[in-house]
């Protein structure tokens, strides 16, 4: 029956995704814009398959998953380390929450100017922007997990005599984790957009400087592929979590 | 067990009258004293007292089961006991050593046996969680784990997670860890409360079997008075507003006990009557 499942709702994911990008060439050719800008998916899906021939979408797309990959690591640990600090210690809550709450509702790409004043048009900037702004969800789910550990489970953990690192090790992290993961998830979904938006602002190479090029050089369809590429790396990536939550929450009812 | 009785030095002259009018046991060296316990929130006009001057004792390998009307602090007695809260006045000893911190020698069975089990461990690791496992090898602590599986009837669901058993198999897998601890003293808070009347039946003759084959202690919290008479070797009743014993009875039925048999016979209806007297008909 799981295999049919499967069958099924990957047959219903093809299929719409077909009749949409057949919706999409059906409106280009016979619909009301007479822009030569406005490109269906087949000269789309030329130019992925060209630039696939000659190897140079390799680089791009490889390019932007590193650095995409680099920047959303740094601010899974620094977001995992802070976070476990604040959830578990009202001391550095205090200390620590005014200045961060200060800092969150700044727009990752406002804080792009400064990073490139301190870094440089280079790596490190890009980095450092996309780990800053993905680092939020992580954090605050972070805290919030700890926060939240169950007052049973502490219990439990003072019962059977636990040190404080055996229940933080034993009851606590695993308990807070099912909330950081989805942290983990949604950092990893802004870590791509801010990814692109670094590309396109320090010409770094990478998919989202493709689409920067494609635009100043009036080419379409190498518009339009290079989204349709950050697309599938998006859902590529979503996917792979998704399998990974299911593999560390096995207990967790689907 | 063996290290308790006489060896531990003056005890035995702890043991009050109540030890000595059992009928069908001889004299206990005692587990447990409660000793004018008091829990209490507040200040001078505003205090609020949930139970004072509450004393007893409970013999080794005694089921001493409690009851009560709700807010009568029977919970907060026995969390005292365990260790997880202090009273407010008073002081609690087990086996002559005042209750200062919760330890594995005094196991906890949670009334919430939802929230008592880590969810992400399964029905194995979650019994093997209550042992020390440190100075046991491997196949030590497998067959320690098969064995209390075995006993509490969960050998078949040894590989599954808490979410996926019936609230009688979360207890029972509660209750194996509890065991897996080795306790002297096995602390029960309304365990069987949440569960079906069939479960809380073959639970109950399982709980009496496994004290009786391991020898330990039970202190039992239950609010079914029927449920107290039928597991315990005394009753203690508390009555509320504040909360003060009311009396301690001691139940004389014989054991093996039998969920017919037993709650038929005259002296277990008796016994029902006096405490619903007490405890209801205040």
């Amino acid at each position: 029956m799981r295999a049919l499942d499967i069958i099924w709702r990957m047959a219903a994911m093809v299929l719409f995704s077909l009749a949409f990008l057949a919706a999409w060439e059906l409106l280009v050719r016979f619909g009301p814009s007479r822009s030569s800008f406005f490109i269906g998916p087949i000269d789309a899906f030329a130019v992925i398959g060209r630039r696939f021939a000659d190897g140079s979408l390799f680089g791009s797309i490889g390019a932007t998953i590193a650095r995409m990959l680099g920047g959303w690591l740094l601010a899974s640990v620094i977001g995992i380390l802070l976070g476990a600090a604040i959830g578990n210690s009202r001391l550095v809550d205090r200390l620590l929450m005014p200045t961060l709450e200060a800092l969150r509702p700044l727009p990752a790409s406002a804080v792009i100017p400064v990073a490139i004043l301190v870094f440089g048009l280079n790596e490190s900037m890009s980095v450092a922007v996309i780990a800053f702004g993905s680092m939020w969800p992580v954090l605050l789910n972070t805290v919030h997990g700890f926060r939240n550990v169950p007052a049973g489970l502490r219990e439990v953990a003072a019962v059977l005599e636990m040190g404080r690192w055996r229940a933080f090790w034993t009851v606590s992290l695993p308990s807070a984790f099912v909330d950081i993961f989805p942290g983990l998830r949604t950092g990893l979904a802004l870590a791509l957009i801010l990814t692109v938006v670094t590309e396109m602002q320090a010409s770094l190479q990478g998919v989202g400087y493709d689409i920067f090029m494609a635009q100043r050089s009036y080419r379409s369809a190498d518009l339009y592929a290079a989204l349709l590429v950050i697309g599938a790396i998006g859902f590529t990536i979503n996917q792979v979590l998704l399998i990974g939550e299911r593999r560390l929450f096995p207990w967790l009812a689907r | 067990m063996e290290g308790v009785s006489l060896a531990s030095g003056g005890s035995i002259a702890h043991i009050s009258d109540t030890h000595r009018i059992r009928s069908d046991q001889s004299i206990r060296p005692v587990a447990v004293q409660v000793r004018g316990a008091a829990m209490a929130f507040g200040e001078g006009a505003k205090r609020h007292v949930v139970f004072e001057d509450i004393s007893f004792e409970v013999g080794t390998g005694e089921i001493f089961c409690i009851v009560g009307a709700s807010g009568c602090g029977k919970t907060t007695l026995l969390r005292q006991i365990a260790g997880l809260q202090r009273p407010t006045s008073g002081s609690i000893l087990f086996e002559g050593s005042p209750v200062l911190r919760p330890a594995r020698e005094r196991a906890m069975v949670f009334q919430d046996y939802g929230r008592a089990l880590l969810p992400w461990r399964t029905v194995r690791a979650n019994i093997q969680l209550g042992m020390a496992t440190k100075t046991m090898n491997r196949s030590e602590i497998d067959e320690r784990v098969d064995q209390l599986l075995t006993v509490t009837g969960l050998a078949a669901a040894a590989h599954r997670y808490p979410s996926e058993l019936s609230g009688g198999m979360q207890q029972r897998v509660q209750i194996a860890r509890c065991m897996a601890q080795k306790p002297r003293l096995l602390l029960m808070d309304e365990p069987f409360g949440a569960l079906d009347a069939m479960t809380r039946q073959s639970l109950q003759d399982e709980l009496m079997s496994l004290a009786a084959r391991e020898s330990i202690t039970v202190i039992f919290i239950t609010h079914d008075l029927e449920e107290a008479i039928y597991l315990g070797d005394r009753v203690l009743a508390l009555g509320s507003n504040p909360g003060r014993i009311l009396t301690t009875l001691d139940i004389g039925l014989e054991r093996p006990r039998h969920q017919l048999g037993t709650r038929e016979a005259a002296e277990f209806l008796e016994k029902r009557h006096l405490l619903h007297g007490l405890i209801v008909g205040h």
